[in-house]
């Protein structure tokens, strides 16, 4: 028993008694100090709990029962037994705490600060720092072992990643010359490439799971193109080819918005379903609406003699979502 | 036969005067301080399925195809976390039930943190000597946001990719460190190296339930040392004592039912309400997306800010200084932590109240208290709105673009219309409160 | 130093009480669901043969709960009335009956405004009642008359004004048309079959003006008249046949493949529709094999158009396959929740469990007294 704090006491044994309870308990038995009021017997709440013990075993019994069938909509029936069981169970605890545990309030006081303690810890932390004299030295020692420590601890976690090279950012597989092909990994004609459709290229022999392997191909009619200076030529016949990931927050660019009728409706469009950026294929991939802080990416498109497309260069900027000190700079294979 | 088991563990443990203690250690008896151990209870359950599903799942994107029993999935490529994910919930009896009620779960948890700790800002709980305990709760609750996304993120369906995704921009997005931050968390640029999937799991079933844990035991624990607070009650006399429901017999068949309670809701959720079926999504792959993605709830709030803020980068001299996701993906969550943790100490220091306090204040009692808070929770509520824009179109038919601008608006106008008003009904109710008392006196005088 | 005390029980809730309290945002509810199943039994393409009017119908549901609201609101008046009386006697603030029936003031007048506004919102923007502004006009002649003239008379008097008279279309707004509509609207020369197929069976067409999104609704022309239009635009001149799709025994996985690809991005992979820059997309429960075949050929307003050649039969079978079971997907984990992901699952965390929860905790907990 703590001199502060008396805690939730209800009756304090002295000596006296804790001799008589003892003697008592050796006895087998006599007469003890109650503890709780006396009372209870409400046999109606008793037996609402026993139903609804017995309601829980049955629950819980169907549920292994249920478990060995093979029904269809087994986790619905699985659900309803385990959760019935648990809901039963709960109901007869709250019964039971409401109705048949009595109800009592103790009074008790908060415990509070203890100023002896404090200042024993303070003393002794004291004392114990005045057995050094030259603290500055012993200090700066402290400090610096301290934080050579630490970082000799710390270091083995840059490991987990090439820290300081980001030139992995500016990778790209694609390269002049590299086949565009579809999901099947069949290359892309220029004249499979049709307008009012959309499709989804990858570079011929690379890895596709990774940020700059998926294209979006559109087509729109070379006089509607108004693309960025130094990029003439990158749209043969129209064909346009932009990174599918989005520069906000790295999403596919799965949405091709391409208006029926031109004249009365919103212009194409490439759009992000995530937070809704929308480029402009037209304009080389400008942001026309959403968060998006840079354009889309494009590649350079060229045909070959056989009239597939293939790369005729790298990205106009770094695919995916940007970053500290991200530069316009073209990626690299 | 009572008598002698307690002998047999005091004789061994010497533990009787603590059990005692414990046993009659009292509970000032108010619904909403069950609040937090609902939280408590969705956790236990969290960790008693977790441990069931980590017996079934591979976190592993070494890509497979699937030939199981769901038909529509039947020959595509996937990773084999998906895989396995799908076989669980196919294949393996009660697998699903058990998934789904972890899924639940972990949205119920997080909303009865949010509960409580709505609970404990407007009665002034977390005042002096709880600053601690309020602390410790806040981070659990953001360490609660990063397990949950871990979670639903290592499935690689369509959905967690595409959230990974977004994760992924929002750690590049910050600056200095961001581009080195991503390489140290994923190992390599998105969708990183399949270490990246040893490292999610590993950080999902054990390091952020350790942390939690933890978290959880320091928080018991220092509100057992400092008791509960409780609220002003004709009994309750001064600030230094405490009235209350002893552990047993009075609240112990409460507090269990209510474990039971929690356990039997998420359960019954778990078997009749589908969560997350994975399998209606499909594998994910980085060049693949689908429309009205969301985050799971409590998130939502951040997908809500990555929207609203208008596109633009912060560029200087053509390199990008300040990518776009960093504001709402970034700034915005720290600033509501911050708001969060800096509060009780910049009450202290407002009010110069450094005195202790065990007697709850009710809502109006601090009507500058309220009035912020009510005014802070309407700014996170209508961001965290403003995420589901989307849905909002497809079933009501409400303009996307005039929601995005009705929120942007009303972020900044509303929550000081909301304090103002609350402020004002707070000092309301005290004035009629007041004029009730003068009456009752003078009727016994 | 022991105290006992018996906690004081919690006062039983007085029926009438919670209907003053929770009377009104029940009956909004009621409606809500009543209104949505009425729309749905109206619009759907099988509900459309019910022959349900959703105005009477619509207006009787919402005539009943406003009654039902308008009595909470007088049931709490009348328990406001009571208790003020009483007031004097009680504890400050006057006890739960008159807090509540204060609840119950001014919680309910406003669903009563509420229910009232979603009658007009039912009524007036309903599948039924969004017709375009000179509705559709039928052209004059019996039933005697051949499909060419009922076509031809139907085209001058509905669609010409847009489409102009020989399907050439209108670039720029111009007045003049029928019933001096300004009209615009796209060429139909050499659309074929297809197209009218597509846009009179769903209801897309006619629309309000050029530019403005069509959207599904109950189809304003009969069948005999949609053939009728739909042969004569077709013999405008060229275009593709109305496909035949056979969705049986396509690969599923293939074509959630094939729509992930494609589709999902704007319809949502389980079909529930979404967002798009500048439009609404639809969800895809209620188009048939036929419309979703049509759909992908045509590319219906801002959607893209795949031709056979970007798409092949095959695969456009696997795509309407997908489409058609992803109407009633495999629901293992129990209901569906519309199968749009965590939305509606925050919803049931917050309304349904947290709900429940909260109770659980009322219950257990005593609640606070002044």
């Amino acid at each position: 028993m703590s001199r502060t704090s008396p805690g939730p006491e209800d009756w304090r044994p002295g000596r006296r008694q804790l001799l008589a309870a003892a003697l008592g308990f050796l006895r087998g038995g006599g007469r003890r100090r109650r503890v709780l009021p006396p009372g209870g017997g409400d046999s109606g709440a008793e037996l609402l709990v026993a139903l609804l013990l017995l309601g829980s075993a049955a629950c819980g019994a169907m549920f292994v029962v249920v478990y060995a069938l093979d029904w269809p909509n087994l986790t619905q029936y699985l659900g309803l037994c385990l959760g019935g069981a648990l809901g039963l169970l709960a109901a007869a605890l709250i019964v039971v705490g409401k109705r048949i545990v009595p109800e009592e309030e103790l009074e008790e006081e908060y415990p509070t600060v203890h100023p002896e303690d404090e200042e024993q810890v303070v003393c002794l932390l004291g004392e114990t720092g005045a057995r050094f004299t030259r603290k500055r030295l012993l200090g700066g020692a402290a400090a610096a072992a301290g934080a050579a420590l630490g970082a000799a601890l710390v270091v083995p976690a840059a490991s987990l990643g090439p820290v300081l090279d980001t030139e992995s950012y500016y990778y790209s597989p694609w390269r002049r010359g590299r086949r565009l092909v579809d999901e099947k990994g069949r290359p892309y004609r220029a004249d499979d490439i049709e307008q009012e459709a959309f499709y989804t290229a990858y570079p011929e022999g690379a890895d596709r799971e990774q940020l700059a392997a998926p294209l979006v191909l559109v087509r729109l009619y070379p006089s509607e193109l108004e693309l960025p200076a130094g990029r003439e030529g990158w749209a043969p016949g129209g064909i346009l080819a932009y990174s599918k990931v989005c520069t906000h927050a790295g999403c596919a660019v799965a949405l091709y918005r391409k208006p029926r009728f031109p004249q009365a409706e919103p212009a194409p469009a490439l759009v992000c379903p995530c937070h809704y950026s929308t480029f402009d294929p037209a304009e080389g991939g400008k942001v026309i609406f959403g968060p998006a802080g840079r354009e889309l990416p494009q590649l350079p498109l060229m045909v070959d003699a056989a009239g597939h497309l293939r790369a005729a260069g790298n990205f106009s900027g770094p695919v995916g979502p940007s970053f500290w000190g991200v530069r316009t700079r073209r990626p690299s294979a | 036969m009572i008598a002698r088991a307690v002998r047999f563990l005091d004789e061994r443990s010497g533990g009787a005067p603590a059990l005692r203690r414990a046993l009659r250690y009292a509970f000032p008896d108010h619904w909403s301080f069950l609040l937090g151990e609902v939280a408590l209870y969705a956790f236990v359950v969290l960790v008693a399925t977790g441990v069931y599903l980590t017996f079934f799942f591979e976190p592993s994107t070494a890509t497979t195809v699937y030939h199981g029993s769901y038909a529509p999935l039947d020959g595509l490529q996937m990773s084999r976390a998906y895989a396995s994910v799908v076989h669980l919930s196919f294949d393996v009896k009660a697998g699903l039930l058990i998934r789904q009620t972890h899924h639940w779960a972990a949205d119920v948890f997080v909303a009865a943190i949010v509960l409580h700790l709505i609970r404990v800002f407007f009665t002034g709980a977390y005042r002096k000597p709880r600053e601690l305990t309020y602390t410790i709760g806040v981070l659990m609750l953001f360490a609660a946001l990063l397990e949950g996304y871990l979670g639903y993120s290592m499935v690689d369906d369509l959905l967690s990719g595409m959230g990974l995704a977004i994760g992924y921009a929002v750690a590049l997005s910050i600056p200095f460190v961001g581009a080195n931050l991503a390489l140290l968390i994923w190992g390599h640029p998105y969708p990183g190296d399949p270490e990246f999937w040893s490292r999610m799991y590993i950080a999902h079933v054990l390091i952020f339930p350790l942390l939690i844990g933890g978290l959880l035991a320091a928080h018991l624990a220092l509100v057992a040392s400092r008791h509960h607070t409780q609220f002003r009650r004709k009994r309750v006399r001064s600030e230094r004592r405490l009235l209350g429901v002893p552990a047993f017999p009075g609240q112990a068949p409460r507090s269990l039912g209510l474990m039971l309670a929690v356990a039997a809701v998420l359960v019954l959720l778990g078997g009749l309400v589908q969560i997350n079926p994975i399998w209606l999504w499909g594998p994910y792959h980085v060049g693949d997306a689908t429309n009205g993605a969301q985050p799971d709830w409590y998130l939502g709030w951040l997908i809500g800010a990555l929207r609203l803020v208008p596109g633009f980068d912060l560029v200087i001299a053509n390199r990008t200084v300040v990518p776009n996701p960093f504001w709402g993906g970034a700034l915005f969550p720290l600033i509501v932590m911050a708001a969060l943790l800096a509060w009780p100490w910049l009450e202290q220091r407002a009010t110069g109240d450094r005195g202790f306090h065990n007697v709850l204040d009710r809502p109006r009692d601090a009507p500058v208290r309220t009035a912020l808070g009510a005014g802070f929770l309407a700014w996170v509520v209508m961001i965290f709105m403003a995420g589901s824009a989307d849905r909002v179109l497809v079933f009501l038919g409400i303009d996307y673009v005039s929601q995005l601008w009705f929120y942007r608006i009303g972020i900044w106008v509303l929550p000081p219309l909301i304090a103002l008003v609350t402020w004002r009904f707070c000092r309301a109710l005290r004035q009629l409160e007041r004029i009730e008392e003068e009456r009752e006196r003078a009727s016994a005088a | 130093m022991r105290r006992t005390l018996s906690l004081a029980p919690v006062p039983a809730a007085s029926p009438l009480l919670w209907f003053a309290v929770l009377g009104a945002p029940a009956a909004w509810v009621v409606q809500l669901f009543l209104g949505y199943w009425l729309s749905e039994a109206q619009c759907s393409p099988t509900g459309g043969e019910w022959g349900i009017s959703l105005d009477a119908w619509g207006i009787a549901a919402a005539a009943v709960c406003e009654a039902v609201a308008v009595a909470s609101v007088l049931t709490a008046l009348a328990l406001f009335r009571r208790t003020r009386d009483a007031e004097d006697e009680g504890p400050p603030p006057g006890g739960r009956t008159h807090f509540l029936s204060v609840v119950g003031l001014t919680v309910a007048p406003l669903f009563v405004v509420l229910i009232a506004m979603t009658a007009v919102g039912t009524v007036a923007l309903s599948c039924s009642q969004a017709l375009p502004p000179a509705g559709i006009v039928n052209a004059p002649g019996g039933r005697e008359q051949t499909q060419r003239q009922l076509g031809a008379g139907l085209y001058a008097a509905n669609c010409a004004s847009c489409h102009g008279f020989d399907g050439q279309g209108v670039p720029e707004p111009s007045g003049g048309g029928v019933g001096n509509i300004t009209g615009q609207g796209p060429p139909l020369q050499g659309v074929g079959a297809i197209a009218p197929d597509f846009y009179l069976r769903t209801g897309r067409m006619p629309i309000g003006h050029a530019g403005e999104e069509p959207e599904r609704q109950r189809p304003l022309f009969n069948d005999r008249q949609i053939r009728a239009l739909v042969s004569y635009v077709a013999s405008f001149g060229g275009g593709p046949a109305i496909p035949r799709p056979r969705p049986r025994g396509a690969s599923l996985s293939e074509g959630l493949r094939l729509f992930t690809d494609h589709c999902a991005g704007c319809h949502q992979v389980v079909g529930e529709g979404g967002y798009v820059t500048g439009a609404r997309v639809p969800v895809l429960s209620h188009a048939t094999a036929r419309q979703i075949a049509e759909a992908v050929r045509i590319g219906p307003f801002l959607m893209p158009r795949f031709s056979p050649k970007a798409l092949d039969d095959r695969e456009l079978n696997a795509i309407v396959a997908y489409v058609l079971a992803s109407r009633d997907p495999v629901d293992e984990g129990g209901f569906g929740l519309g199968h749009v992901g965590p939305v509606p699952e925050g919803m049931v965390a917050w309304f349904v469990a947290a709900v429940v929860l909260v109770g659980v905790c009322m219950l257990l907990g005593r609640r606070l007294k002044a």
